[in-house]
């Protein structure tokens, strides 16, 4: 039996959260923290809500998924909120979970409306994927190795001396599981304060530091890695600004310095091995790849906003311009295609990333007539990337050239939208939005003009009604590059001419909206909203050419004399989306419209797919004082999701082609029950005793007869695929009961 | 190594809690709060008075500012005497839902800022943000009368409107909202902003770098639509899709990248682990006729992020950059 922890905090609500909530240790609400009478010492009234709590996991498997942001290990969780203040002066201390992977410490305090301040360290888990394994030495570290090798078995003493990394290590030949989870640490420390002594001047600060460490999956050539992660984020801000009734302005200034402890990640390239290379790494096991890191950067940015009110018809006039600098450095390394050839050839080792970042918002808000409110307003986005190019030139001069294409882009919008009040509680709102965009940078669509519409009504006549319907539409039409200079005789780059990225394509999208809540009866209160949106992507015929999305949700609450409480929920989401595309090989057009050929392994031939995705979950929560100290809650809580992905060829194919639909694409049922009861010992002492059950079954054909051992041949696989996964992400499922005790004292 | 943090832990803690009770002296001032219209009130309002003079922060505030006027019921509610009489919702300024107080959310709005408009940087664009303009009063958040507590709304607030983002937050993939590691309050400012969905940054990106940091480049080689918005591909909230992506692999990345070669070949079942098939002909993960497909990397597992890890940017020169490969 397995052993997990289990600690509570805060919250209440419908049972959706509030089961999920339990489990994240939110057990308590407001009688963790709920205000107490203060207790004088001297000078300084104090409260204190100190909270202990004993708690036990059971779990059938050890997944990541079921401790993904917290730590739940069998043993004590302490928490306490402490308030104390003296006179106009207060201070808060916060502290939540204390010595765990989750733990969080607020201090916080000030002066009212002079000064206040606030000190922060929390830290937070961020657990992927347990039970990995890999034959690779030096997981942690950015130089991964190996003596043995899966399949070839132990490697010869290096004789080449290019890169040295590999020569160091145990000796001899070692087993190739090695375990490891795929987890991060995050620790944030933080402080800030505001001082507005000099009103109606003010002035703030702050400082944070985020460390993230720890182990990602990273994969290339599908040969899996356990990447290291050792990130470093320090930000501060300076503010100071001045505000009155009808004037503020502020001028803000913000700088962030990003640290990754290391550029690359060394590993021995297995793909290369038995390749057409003609010899193997056994020969030459010195030799490495690398992958990249995120790249250590700086950014510094300023911000001006102003506000002027008391402007003619009831107007305000808001401002902001920021402008950002983005910059890293990065010294290049350059790739060895194959073992026995050298590197390849880059124009420039050194990468100067520049990536400047401008914007400027305006807007003015009218009341012109009592019952009218309007906006008008504008934007300008330029996002210039200035980074040096760096041509690759292949492993000699005369090789496939390679720039790198740096990605600009420019955005003007602009809009009004307004509400009016009708006779009999009503309301309607309209609104018109434009905005251009300019992508010189990219290779498919260089401009995108679009066109937003929306329109509301709402009326809340009746004292126990209200309701609203939205409808929305969206026009949006780009102008693709002709692609002329593509070779008409490369089926494999003409085919692009035919493509349009669903993020760019013209498409026209309507959305609908309908809400309402309404008490039927007294004690009873209902939600109610449904929503739908279908975008169809006109002109495509390579990509995704429709999505659409459903969405309904139904909440009921009611309460009973004697404060007996029910409620309830049911939602449904329902996506689906379809894609077009065309298979082409040698010899075949890239035209869809040119129909389908099928000749041997000579094909080109149109297919689609259908994915479809509905989620529908549903809860219900009853509260009940069973005593004047004694009460019992108990909440169910189920969320499940079906996935599929259907396939279509064209029927003059079928014969030949015959694809096979997947059933179960992120298929997942995930069930939560808490049974909890209170006894109120004492006015300041409250114990607890509960129970969790808490449940994800997991689906997905692409984790189906997941093998975790390496490729079983030395050469590529009939599909010229060499596998060495590590089993990341297969560990999703558990099934987990959780029994707790806890007490809670006000002082 | 827990020991370890725990020792850091409670040092930072003793350390910081006696620096804060040194810099509070603390200097008795007369207090600013008038009882005397508070007592009249109390008389029908029992429960509101009360809990306001217990731990509210308004009630704490008042008692010690150093001006020559007088707090109490009337600051927020305006003059009584009317009320007194006829005892009428219209006659005070009620800050309950628009069809009981008879006032509108902006007016109601418009009582709180009289003061707050000029000590809360967070309210700078209120006027123009989208709770305002959609008729969400202060009230409909803050709980005026009660304890510290009850006047900082939490995300289980939001939620009593955005039931569409609730539901979204139980989903396989979700940030850390429900476990209370991440509040909407730390991406949207519900008193207003410039930007869209009152967005705490100039956009969805620069938004989601404050946390994502290593994905922020400037990288050598880029993913346009990555690079402009990261809702192009993930959802903010939940999904029932790993790393909240809007739609599973291979199929997100098909929906673009379907030119010729593996990215327009269809990975169907037959292409999943452990197929004992035939092997096709041909070679590459591309379909033969009248055979069947084996285990495909690209469909398996982690799908096109198994080779192409570096989706949100690469730094390494050459082919393999450019479609982040490497």
């Amino acid at each position: 039996m397995k052993m997990k922890t289990f600690k509570m905090k805060q919250g209440s609500g419908l049972i959706l959260t509030v089961g999920v909530a339990l489990l994240s240790g939110q057990a308590f609400g407001e009688d963790a923290v709920g205000a107490s009478e203060p207790f004088k010492l001297g000078n300084y009234e104090l409260s204190a809500v100190p909270e202990l709590q004993f708690q036990v996991v059971n779990g059938e498997k050890k997944s990541a998924k079921f401790n993904e942001y917290r730590d739940l290990t069998t043993g004590v969780a302490a928490s306490a909120n402490i308030h104390m203040n003296r006179d106009a002066y207060y201070t808060d201390l916060t502290i939540k979970d204390a010595g765990r992977k989750d733990q969080e410490y607020m201090l916080s305090g000030g002066k009212y409306e002079t000064f206040n301040y606030k000190l922060r360290v929390t830290e937070m888990p961020h657990n992927l994927s347990f039970g990995a394994q890999t034959f690779f030495q030096g997981v942690g570290t950015n130089n991964l190795y190996y003596y043995d090798h899966p399949y070839y078995g132990p490697v010869t003493t290096p004789t080449n001396s290019t890169t040295a990394k590999n020569t160091t290590g145990p000796a001899g030949a070692v087993g190739w599981k090695n375990n490891f989870d795929y987890s991060l640490d995050i620790f944030d420390y933080a402080a800030e304060g505001s001082l507005s002594l000099f009103a109606p001047f003010y002035g703030d600060f702050g400082v944070e530091k985020r460390t993230t460490k720890g182990i990602k999956p990273f994969a290339v050539g599908t040969i899996e890695l356990p990447m290291p992660v050792d990130f470093v984020n320090n930000t501060a801000f300076l503010e100071v600004g001045y505000r009155k009734e009808n004037l503020k302005l502020s001028a803000k200034y913000d700088f962030s310095q990003f640290k990754s402890a290391s550029d690359y990640l060394y590993y021995k390239d297995l793909a290369n091995v038995g390749g057409s290379g003609g010899t193997t790494d056994l020969t030459q096991p010195d030799k490495q790849s690398i992958v990249t890191i995120a790249p250590s950067s700086y950014m510094n940015k300023a911000t001006l906003s102003g506000v002027i009110g008391d402007l003619p018809f009831n107007s305000t006039l808001n401002m902001q311009t920021s402008y950002a600098v983005l910059t890293d450095k990065v010294e290049l390394v350059a790739q060895m295609p194959t073992k026995t050839l050298g590197s390849e050839i880059i124009s420039d080792p050194t990468f100067k990333g520049d990536v400047r970042y401008h914007k400027v918002d305006i807007s003015v808000t009218s009341r012109p007539i009592e019952k009218l409110n309007t906006r008008l307003y504008g934007s300008y986005l330029n996002n210039t990337n200035n980074s040096t190019r760096i041509t690759t030139l292949g492993i000699t001069s005369s090789g496939t050239h390679e720039t790198n294409a740096v990605f600009s882009y420019k955005k003007a919008g602009a809009g009004f939208d307004g509400n009016y009040r009708l006779p009999f509680d009503s309301k309607v709102a309209a609104g018109y939005h434009y905005t251009k965009s300019f992508r010189p940078d990219r290779t498919d669509a260089l401009q995108t003009n679009q066109n937003d519409v929306f329109v509301k009504l709402s009326n809340n006549t009746f004292d126990w009604l209200d309701a609203s319907l939205k409808g929305e539409l969206l026009y949006r039409r780009s102008q693709f590059k002709s692609f002329g200079n593509v070779s008409e005789t490369d089926p494999r780059t003409q085919v692009y001419k035919y493509v349009r990225p669903f993020d760019l394509a013209s498409k026209n999208m309507w959305k609908l909206t309908a809400e309402t809540n309404f008490i039927p009866i007294e004690g009873l209160g209902v939600d109610l909203s449904y929503g739908a949106s279908k975008s169809n992507y006109i002109e495509t015929q390579v990509g995704r050419v429709f999505d659409q999305i459903q969405e309904a949700y139904l909440a009921s609450n009611y309460q009973f004399k004697g404060g007996y409480n029910v409620s309830g929920f049911v939602d449904m989401e329902d996506t689906s989306f379809k894609n077009n595309s065309r298979y082409v090989s040698a010899g075949s057009s890239g035209n869809p419209s040119e129909g389908d050929k099928v000749s041997g392994n000579a094909q080109a031939f149109n297919w689609g797919e259908n994915d479809k995705t509905r989620s529908w979950g549903y809860g219900l929560t009853a509260d009940a004082p069973i005593t004047s100290k004694v009460s019992l809650g108990v909440s169910w809580l189920q969320d499940i999701t079906k996935g599929s992905r259907a396939f279509s060829v064209d029927p003059i194919v079928q014969t030949a082609i015959k694809l096979q639909d997947i059933g179960e694409v992120d298929n997942a049922k995930h069930s939560l029950l808490n049974v909890k009861a209170t006894y109120a010992a004492t006015s300041r002492l409250t114990a607890s005793i509960g129970f969790v059950f808490d449940q994800l079954k997991y689906e997905d054909d692409a984790y189906k007869n997941y093998e975790l051992k390496p490729q079983s041949t030395s050469s590529a696989n009939a599909n010229g695929v060499v596998q060495y996964l590590t089993g990341a992400y297969r560990d999703s499922a558990y099934s987990a009961q959780v029994y707790y005790i806890a007490a809670t004292y006000r002082l | 190594m827990r020991k370890k943090q725990n020792g850091r832990m409670g040092w930072l803690g003793v350390l910081l809690v006696g620096a804060v009770w040194l810099l509070a002296p603390g200097v008795s001032v007369a207090s600013t709060f008038d009882t005397s219209e508070a007592n009249q009130c109390i008389e029908c309002h029992k429960d509101a008075v009360n809990n306001f003079q217990g731990a509210n922060v308004h009630f704490k505030a008042w008692q010690f500012r150093k001006d020559d006027s007088k707090y109490s019921c009337s600051t927020c509610h305006g003059p009584g005497e009317k009320h007194i009489k006829d005892k009428s919702v219209e006659s005070i300024i009620s800050f309950a839902p628009e069809k009981v107080s008879k006032r509108t959310s902006q007016e109601q709005a418009a009582q709180c800022l009289t003061c707050h408009s000029t000590q809360n940087k967070e309210l700078m664009f209120w006027k123009q943000g989208a709770h305002n303009r959609n008729d969400v009063s202060c009230a409909s958040c803050h709980t005026m009368h009660g304890g510290t507590e009850k006047m900082k709304p939490t995300s289980e607030t939001c939620f009593k409107c955005h039931k569409d983002v609730k539901s979204q937050l139980n989903k396989f993939s979700h940030h850390p909202i429900i476990e209370g590691k991440v509040s909407c309050n730390d991406c949207h400012n519900p008193h207003g902003t410039m930007s869209d969905k009152n967005l705490r940054a100039e956009n969805v990106n620069q938004l989601c770098y404050k946390c994502h940091t290593d994905k922020r480049g400037p990288f050598l080689y880029e993913h346009p639509p990555v690079a402009e918005n990261c809702m192009n591909c993930h959802r903010a909230h939940g999904s029932q899709h790993a790393k909240l992506l809007t739609v599973r692999m291979p199929s997100l990345c098909q929906s673009c990248h379907a030119d010729s070669g593996h990215p327009s070949t269809p990975f169907d079942l037959r292409t999943r682990m452990g197929n004992s098939q035939p092997a096709p002909v041909s070679t590459g993960g591309t379909p033969a006729v009248n055979s069947n497909f084996t285990t495909s990397a690209r469909f398996l597992g982690r799908s096109c992020v198994n080779c192409h890890n570096t989706i949100h940017g690469s730094n390494q020169p050459g082919h393999r950059g450019k479609v982040w490969y490497r």
